[in-house]
């Protein structure tokens, strides 16, 4: 820009713009013009007077072929020029920069200076194309106002302490602490109840920026920070592998914690603000249990899951969150026309593809954008809308964490290729499965988080590709780190209903709890729990249409576990409705069942095949058969499809591979379902196990439960309310004297006490009645008790009951493989043959002191 | 150590200085933030950072957002820090002691009116950090040996510089999420 006081070229203005000239002055004197030239376009202004602003029009001109300034406006203030609009295009801009003086220079000039700078020589402005000369002059002229005042700016914030109630406050000191999420471990062990409420909090943008507001996190963790529990070294390593890697793999064998390890990591990378996105791909079976896990082992962390329909699922991917979850189904579903753009290639800036419009074809790096964020490629200006045809993920993250990795080892399928065209800038893989047997998987594994990582190797040479994947993968094997680990590892996995399985329970649930309000005054506990099996039964396998959301889980771990060399247990109160509903879907286990239909001999062979050959990889088991007297140390994984109410039982079924001539790592896992009734009877149980040391071990009776659930709890379950039932009334004409009854009114009496006890009970004919006095059936926590009960009674209570009829009872019993217990019963007492031949061969006998007992106890 | 909350305020700009944002975070003692807040992006025009000069960045940082800030914040802070000598003009516009905080061996450019202001260099004890200096306003020149004893707990706990970093990264990452703050 060249300034010039040039009186020759003011006679060259019209008339017409001399006009407007004198009536500006009129308005702000200007006392001298100026002209300022771009290069070769050269325009005249009036210099204002100090303090006050020119605004004028450039009207629309072509410097070149290729560039023409916009209509733009300026605003002429000190001899400064300021452009008011912005250009855009950089080049132009390039334009103007070199063409205007260093505007700095000139501010610190007074006017006449400015006014006096020299040029060499004087000469007539040079007009290009087709600008009139003339049209240079038609400025119009403005006067403004300038406002130097600034807008108070808005302040957003977040306050992030919280007020808690812990039991131990209400019951010890009733005041409230506030607590900071990352502070657990220095204030008193608070467990924080995965609820409803608590899942769903609102998540704001202060809360992304939560994590980078901690305190940095020193390597060997010694800054406040809440874990569940202490890592092992090995673990730590594993962390420090993954927080200092862009691309890793990491292959641990399956249950060394290769989920936490991760978590943890990305929880680093979040503290030192080197992230603030994240996306973890997965099996659909393990979803709910990363989601749990993220819970646990990062409360302060926002996670959200991309689930439901596609409109359901676009407003979560628009959400904001620390953590996306994802299945890899439902990538490909969101992902899948932009990823069928082959060649793809992937930088910080977004993708490089071709130009859709045919006439161009050129390469334009398409920056990463949600759905109809157009860009512009800038040969032909062909609008190029990405992702295309209305994909709806997120495609760029700072962590992308994908689970199971070995699903996608085939190069050519579309997950595959939605893998691969995903952005992030760190890129961690999982895997459980010995990776080395098979170099072709591995090199495509490798390829999706580190694309050209085998350019310029030879895949034929096994040497020069582990040399190349070596840096990116850590593997340790449980006998690397055994002397680390536990003995036993126990873990509760919280997974989500199948849909149909979901609709199924619900829909069982709400009229489950409509008959027991239509009951009234006559609902039991046994009602209830009647209701509790229903729904339990529901959880582990949907009979109607097959779904099993654990099933699908097991299924993940078996092929993990089986490939390693491993076994597993499964057990589960529910043979029929649970084991035999699964076992056909783990025929390529080969699995076996051992429940109270097997024979002695038909056990003994099951328990040797499966310890002692591969045969077999999974045994099925129920727990009343399974729980007790069996070594099965060859499995060191064992699954519990439903939750017992009494750890005892839990502790002794998985002591059935955790004893002695055990090798490795026993690794439990408690199945759970998330939102359900098992949640629900959790939350009560665990609160339980917090405030009082365990008092059921050792308990074996019918009613386990209400012994560790008081009854408002079990009906609290349903959200009902129990009322208190009229006490019944004395038996007419019954006393507590059974000693005085004859036999059969004997038999209707224990019928009648068995019912105060919560059994339905029927008392059969008095006569051929095929050796049983008493059908009894009980629902429990562990199923249906169904019990034979034979009834013995002596005119003189001192009279003995010997072995003969405790092994006719024995035959009866044996002979009906539906039956859980015999009881026989008498108001004498028993020959200590009797008694021992009953201990072993789960015959229960009620002499007259402990009849004496049930009856002072269930009577009035 | 009693329970405490520090605050510490800054002003930052773009690479560019067109905008800045004002933020303020209060902490524990042990550093452990309890409350955030920070402005909008303020962007002064081209004639307003002309006309203003070198008074615009006190302006903004004290006026605009400074005081605002701390009459905003629920967990009002028993100290605070800043970080760049103009912000010093803030303290006595509010009653909360103000302390501007550099690490030892920093170029000290103060562009304060009074050069003459009070100086204490406080050490790590465990040296895990670079010891620190405190300056305190021209007209609190006591401030500094008043609250010495107080800082030097601080520092033991938690590096009183690195908050600082912090909410860099968080007014960074607040910026690519929210045109509000860019």
């Amino acid at each position: 820009m060249t300034l010039i006081s040039n009186k020759m070229l003011l006679d060259k203005i019209s008339i017409f713009n001399k006009t407007k000239l004198n009536i500006a002055k009129a308005i702000a004197p200007i006392k001298q013009t100026s002209v300022i030239s771009f290069k070769q376009v050269e325009f005249e202004i009036s210099q204002p007077k100090r303090n006050t602003a020119i605004d004028f029009q450039i009207p629309k001109v072509k410097i070149s072929a290729n560039y023409t300034i916009p209509t733009t406006t300026y605003r002429f203030y000190q001899a400064v020029i300021l452009p008011l609009a912005k250009i855009g295009e950089s080049a132009i801009t390039e334009l103007l920069s070199a063409t205007l003086i260093n505007y700095n220079v000139l501010s610190n000039l007074t006017i006449p200076q400015i006014i006096n700078v020299q040029i060499s020589s004087l000469f007539e402005p040079k007009v290009f194309d087709c600008i009139e000369y003339n049209k240079l002059f038609t400025l119009d002229i403005k006067i403004e106002n300038i406002h130097l005042s600034f807008v108070k700016p808005t302040i957003k914030g977040k306050n992030y302490t919280r007020k808690i109630e812990t039991i131990q406050a209400n019951l010890f000191s009733g005041t409230d602490e506030e607590y900071n999420t990352i502070t657990r471990t220095s204030k008193p062990k608070i467990e924080r109840y995965y609820t409803e409420k608590n899942k769903h909090d609102k998540f704001e943008i202060f809360d992304l920026i939560f994590p980078a507001l901690q305190p940095p996190l020193g390597n060997s963790f010694d800054n406040p920070i809440s874990f569940p529990y202490q890592l092992y070294p090995f673990q730590v390593d594993g962390v420090k592998f993954l927080h200092s890697s862009t691309t890793a793999l990491l292959g641990d064998e399956m249950g060394l914690g290769k989920s936490i390890q991760t978590i943890t990591a990305a929880r680093f990378l979040y503290r030192e603000g080197k992230i603030s996105s994240a996306c973890i791909i997965c099996p659909k079976a393990v979803m709910s249990d990363w989601e749990k896990k993220l819970w646990d082992w990062a409360p302060e962390l926002k996670v959200i899951k991309i689930e439901g329909s596609k409109v359901a699922r676009e407003i979560l991917w628009n959400s904001q969150t620390h953590f996306y979850i994802c299945t890899y189904e439902t990538l490909l579903r969101d992902f899948e026309n932009t990823s069928e753009i082959r060649g793809l290639e992937i930088n910080e800036r977004g993708h490089l593809i071709k130009c859709p419009n045919t006439a161009c074809g050129k390469n334009v790096t398409s920056p990463y954008s949600f759905h109809y964020n157009a860009s512009v490629c800038p040969h032909c200006k062909h609008s190029i809308i990405h992702p295309n045809n209305g994909d709806i993920a997120k495609t760029n993250f700072d962590l992308l964490i994908i689970d199971e990795i070995q699903k996608t080892k085939n190069p050519h399928a579309k997950i595959t290729k939605a893998l691969r065209t995903l952005y992030a800038k760190y890129k961690w893989a999982l895997t459980g499965t010995p990776l080395e047997n098979k170099v072709e998987d591995l090199v495509s594994i490798c390829e999706t988080i580190k694309p050209k990582i085998f350019d310029n190797v030879y895949i034929g040479d096994i040497a020069k590709v582990i040399e190349t994947y070596k840096p990116i993968f850590k593997r340790r094997k449980k006998e690397d780190v055994l002397k680390e680990l536990p003995s036993k590892s126990t873990k509760e996995v919280w997974l989500d209903l199948l849909p149909t399985q979901r609709e199924k329970y619900d829909l069982a649930e709400q009229q489950g709890i409509v008959d027991l309000e239509d009951r009234g005054e006559t609902v039991t506990v046994q009602h209830v729990l009647a209701l509790i099996t229903k729904l339990k039964q529901i959880c582990n396998y949907e009979i109607t249409t097959d779904e099993s959301v654990k099933l699908e889980y097991l299924k993940e771990e078996l092929e993990e576990l089986t490939e390693q060399g491993d076994k597993a247990l499964v057990f589960s109160q529910y043979p029929n409705e649970t084991l035999k509903r699964i076992f056909p879907h783990l025929k390529e286990y080969s699995p076996n069942i051992y429940d109270g239909s097997l024979s002695d001999l038909k056990r003994t062979t099951i328990v040797n095949d499966f310890q002692t050959t591969e045969n077999s990889k999974v045994m099925l088991l129920s727990l009343k058969a399974g729980n007790a007297g069996i070594t099965l140390t060859r499995a060191n994984y064992v699954y519990h499809f439903d939750l017992w109410w009494n750890p005892a039982v839990s502790a002794q079924a998985v002591d059935r591979a955790h004893r002695i001539g055990q090798t490795k790592t026993v690794f439990e896992r408690l199945l759970l379902a998330e939102d359900t009734i098992e949640r629900r009877i959790y939350n009560i149980l665990a609160d339980k196990r917090r405030l009082f040391n365990e008092v059921v071990n050792g308990l074996n009776d019918a009613n386990v439960l209400s012994q560790t659930m008081t009854e408002d709890e079990i009906f609290g379950l349903f959200g009902l309310k129990k009322n208190r039932l009229q006490p019944k009334q004395r038996i007419e004409n019954k006393s507590k004297d059974f000693n005085s009854l004859d036999p059969f009114e004997f038999e209707v009496f224990i019928g009648e006490l068995f019912s105060q006890m919560g059994y339905n009970s029927r008392v059969t004919k008095k006569s051929n009645d095929g050796g049983i006095d008493i059908f009894a059936k009980l629902h429990t926590p562990m199923g249906i008790d169904e019990v034979i009960i034979q009834c013995k009674h002596k005119v003189n209570p001192s009279s003995t009951v010997d072995v003969a009829k405790v092994r006719e009872l024995f035959g009866v019993f044996s002979a009906n493989k539906k039956l859980t217990k015999a009881i026989l019963v008498t108001n004498g007492r028993f020959t200590s043959g009797a008694i021992e031949f009953a201990k072993d061969n789960r015959i229960e006998l009620i002499d007259g002191t402990k009849l004496q007992g049930y009856v002072e106890l269930h009577y009035l | 150590m009693e329970k405490q909350k520090i605050g510490f305020f800054s002003l930052y700009d773009t690479d560019t200085a067109d905008s800045y944002v004002g933020a303020l975070l209060v902490t524990d003692q042990n550093g452990i933030p309890l409350e955030f807040k920070c402005t909008h992006s303020v962007k002064p025009t081209l004639i307003q950072k002309t006309l203003y000069g070198e008074k615009l960045k006190p302006y903004i940082a004290i006026t605009l957002c400074g005081i605002p800030l701390l009459n905003n914040i629920s967990n009002k802070p028993d100290i605070l820090f800043i970080s760049t000598p103009f912000i010093l003009g803030l303290r006595p516009e509010i009653e909360i002691p103000t302390l501007l905080i550099r690490r030892t061996g920093e170029t000290i450019n103060l562009q304060t009116e009074d050069d003459e202001t009070e100086k204490q260099k406080i050490e790590n004890e465990s040296g895990q950090y670079n010891a620190i200096i405190l300056q305190t306003h021209p007209d609190n020149k006591e401030e500094s040996k008043l609250l010495i004893g107080t800082v030097n707990q601080l520092f033991n706990n938690f590096d009183l510089i690195e908050p600082f970093e912090r909410m860099k990264k968080s007014i960074e990452i607040l910026g690519k999420n929210d045109t509000n703050f860019k």
